[in-house]
């Protein structure tokens, strides 16, 4: 069915090149999300598959056709924008049958297609009202709809859910998701949020300055992030990055010594390193235990802040030469402000940058990786 | 103090302003009307004759021709040519292709020219270009080979209303077009788009993105292009003078005409009265389908 496939996708404005040679392979049913800072040519993407930008380079395909030479309308993929773009003068039903009618469609199959697009959205009782007349939830399911009426191959969603209060964005991901598993299509969906990334992503496109940083399953980005930065931006609180300098490399690992009088041999490949070569250390908070350690490595933290979010309590603290580390840790932890407390760090959930950020290869097998992580989390 | 009687205060200068300047002399004016008042003998006043200024007025035929110039040429004609044309060139001002090559400012300034030109020397400048004789429209014709004799553009019965609507259109399109130009240029971009991505083609996208997005301006644009032009006296006066003969005759020169020529300010107070009225039908519609809509959003 329909796949769809970017390569070598560049796009320049003027002198400014938006996105660079993106490449990426989306199977048919597929939930990708595209995720990167504010700025970092999300949306850019996004338009140039919907045939809104060209592109100055590369090319598109949906299934096997090419389409980057398609106009919009004829590539059967169906966008919902950021601030929904509902026609306003039109009312909901005529909002979400508006494609159909430009298509020419019989009457009673456009009132047939809608009804059943309101059913699953939801929104039958609000067919005749205009969009000012409705919440921004609400206007959401309409804008959806609107894609859904038309039964695109493949959906485009640009941060539909940016415009949302915080609980019903939670109630929206979950809807999302379940539409996903109830109609036959691809969807792409942008967002510069990394949690609605990691919820509802099966593929996750990470995004800088125009270039895909990485690209992979959310557990791989997690626990594998290629580099410093997919690895600061994936994951909540943000990873610690630390400066840390190589001690010794041999065929078991590396070893390094990090603020704090921090010593850790970490088992990841060594390759081209050598010792005293500047290294970033990244610990994720929550792979960080407080309290008196049995094995392993630890190192005292001063704790200045404490964030107690119920379930779980944030700690900020300072360990060795100032450095900040932030650390999260179960709900009833008894930690307050001001305490010195040891930090238990675990070699194998730690991850090493070289100074440009490219990431070392773990040495160990991939599920071992994920089953600490599991455990641990 | 309260807010009920603050309301009252702050509108009090307004209401002031409204009864002295207008409300005491169309009080006056109607006074007038009903006298058979004479600009010779403004000083013993004239002398109370009723009705009779009104039914000599609606019984004439020549009022009715004054009409019909006024309804249909000097408004109808001229303000549904000044929206249609308007919304055309504001189209064009605001294409893809205009701005592809940064022309819109240059557009909007040459505009702003015949905008800047006051009427009088506008209608100048239009009778000289438009002469029988000299005029360079004539030359131009003549030149190009489609007339053989030249035309009196103002002087011709059968092209001294076009003549006349040119000069009012071209003086004050530019303030329609700019006003339709800033409504385009507000239609959020993603109504184009999704419309776009929704197979609707160039067309449709005005129809049912553009238009529909434009209409309220479109609304009060075209009542106020009304309220300028039924009673304009500036562009006919100084272009035929009403004439030839009184064929050009509008309103508002007919009130010139009988006051200030035929010396009969009674009845050309009559024909003010009348005038009033039809505007405020005029203002009845702009207070219903606008003005009522913008308290509605203040309340
Ligand atoms: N129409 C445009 N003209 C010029 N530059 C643009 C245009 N659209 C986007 N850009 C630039 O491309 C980059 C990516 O923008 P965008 O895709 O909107 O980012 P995002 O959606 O990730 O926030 C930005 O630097 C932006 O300034
Ligand atoms: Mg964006």
């Amino acid at each position: 069915m329909a796949g769809l496939s970017l390569r070598g996708v560049t796009k320049q404005f003027g002198s400014v090149t938006a996105l660079t040679e993106i490449d990426l392979e989306i199977t048919h049913r597929e939930f990708v999300v595209i995720v990167g800072p504010s700025g970092c040519g999300k949306s850019t993407l996004l338009r140039v598959i919907a045939g809104l930008e060209q592109l100055s380079a590369g090319e598109i395909y949906v299934g096997d056709q090419p389409v980057h030479r398609v106009p919009a309308a004829k590539r059967g993929l169906a966008m919902v924008f950021q601030n929904y773009a509902l026609y306003p003068h039109k009312t909901v039903a005529q909002n979400m049958g508006f494609a159909l009618k430009m298509a020419k469609v019989r009457r009673d199959e456009i009132d047939r297609r809608v009804v059943e697009a309101a059913r699953i959205l939801q929104i039958e009782d609000l067919l005749e009202r205009k969009p000012r007349q409705l919440s921004g939830g609400q206007r959401q399911r309409v804008a959806i709809g609107r894609a859904i009426v038309r039964e695109p191959k493949v959906f485009l969603f640009d941060e539909p859910l940016s415009n949302l209060d915080a609980a019903l964005r939670v109630d929206m991901r979950v809807e999302l998701a379940k539409l996903h598993n109830s109609i036959d299509a691809t969807m792409i969906y942008v967002t510069h949020d990394q949690v609605e990334a990691m919820t509802m992503a099966d593929k996750i496109v990470v995004l800088r300055g125009g270039r895909a940083e990485q690209v992979g399953s959310p557990m791989d980005l997690y626990h594998r992030p290629a580099n410093a930065f997919v690895a600061g931006f994936i994951g909540s609180p943000r990873m610690n990055q630390l400066p840390a300098t190589i001690s010794a490399v041999s065929s078991s690992g590396v070893s390094i010594t990090a603020p704090g009088g921090l010593e850790l041999s970490l088992p990841v490949a060594g390759h081209d390193a050598r010792p005293g070569q500047p290294v970033t250390l990244g610990l994720r908070p929550e792979h960080l235990t407080v309290g008196p350690q049995s094995g392993g490595t630890s190192l005292d933290l001063d704790v200045y802040v404490t964030e107690p979010l119920g379930g779980e309590t944030i700690l900020y603290g300072h360990i060795g030469d100032n450095s900040t580390l932030v650390v999260k840790v179960p709900g009833g932890t008894d930690v307050g402000k001001g305490q010195r407390v040891p930090v238990g760090v675990v070699p194998a959930m730690c991850h090493l940058f070289t100074e440009d950020g490219t990431a070392f290869t773990p040495l160990h097998t991939n599920d071992k990786v994920e089953r600490i992580g599991a455990s641990s989390s | 103090m309260g807010e009920r009687m603050f309301v009252p205060l702050m509108l009090a200068p307004i209401f002031f302003f409204l009864i002295f300047f207008y409300g005491y002399p169309t009080l006056f004016n109607f006074y007038n009307s009903l006298t058979d008042l004479s600009l010779l003998g403004l000083k013993q006043g004239g002398a109370f004759i009723g009705l009779r200024n009104y039914v000599e007025l609606l019984s004439s035929k020549d009022f009715y021709r004054v009409l019909w110039n006024t309804l249909f040429w000097l408004t109808a004609v001229s303000v549904a040519l000044r929206i249609v044309l308007g919304l055309l060139l504001a189209l064009l001002l605001n294409s893809a292709t205009l701005r592809h090559y940064r022309l819109t400012t240059a557009s909007r300034l040459v505009l702003l020219v015949p905008w800047a030109t006051p009427p009088i020397v506008a209608v100048v400048v239009w009778r000289w270009l438009l002469d029988g004789r000299q005029g360079v429209i004539n030359k131009a014709l003549e030149g190009l080979g489609l007339i053989d004799t030249p035309i009196a553009f103002l002087a011709n019965v059968d092209t001294i209303w076009p003549a006349l609507i040119t000069i009012i259109a071209w003086n004050t399109l530019p303030l329609v077009t700019l006003t339709f130009l800033a409504g385009l240029q507000s239609v959020p971009p993603e109504l184009h788009e999704a419309a776009e991505m929704d197979g609707a083609n160039a067309i449709n996208r005005f129809f049912h993105v553009t238009l529909p997005h434009l209409m309220p301006t479109v609304v009060v644009m075209t009542l106020l292009l009304i309220f300028w032009t039924f009673n304009n006296f500036v562009y006919i006066w100084l272009a035929t003078g009403a004439g030839p003969g009184l064929f050009t005759n509008v309103l508002a020169t007919e009130i010139y005409i009988k006051g200030f020529i035929d010396f009969e300010l009674g009845f050309s107070s009559a024909v003010g009265m009348v005038m009033a009225a039809m505007m405020a039908v005029f203002g009845i519609l702009y207070f219903r389908f606008v003005a009522l809509r913008e308290f509605r959003e203040i309340l």
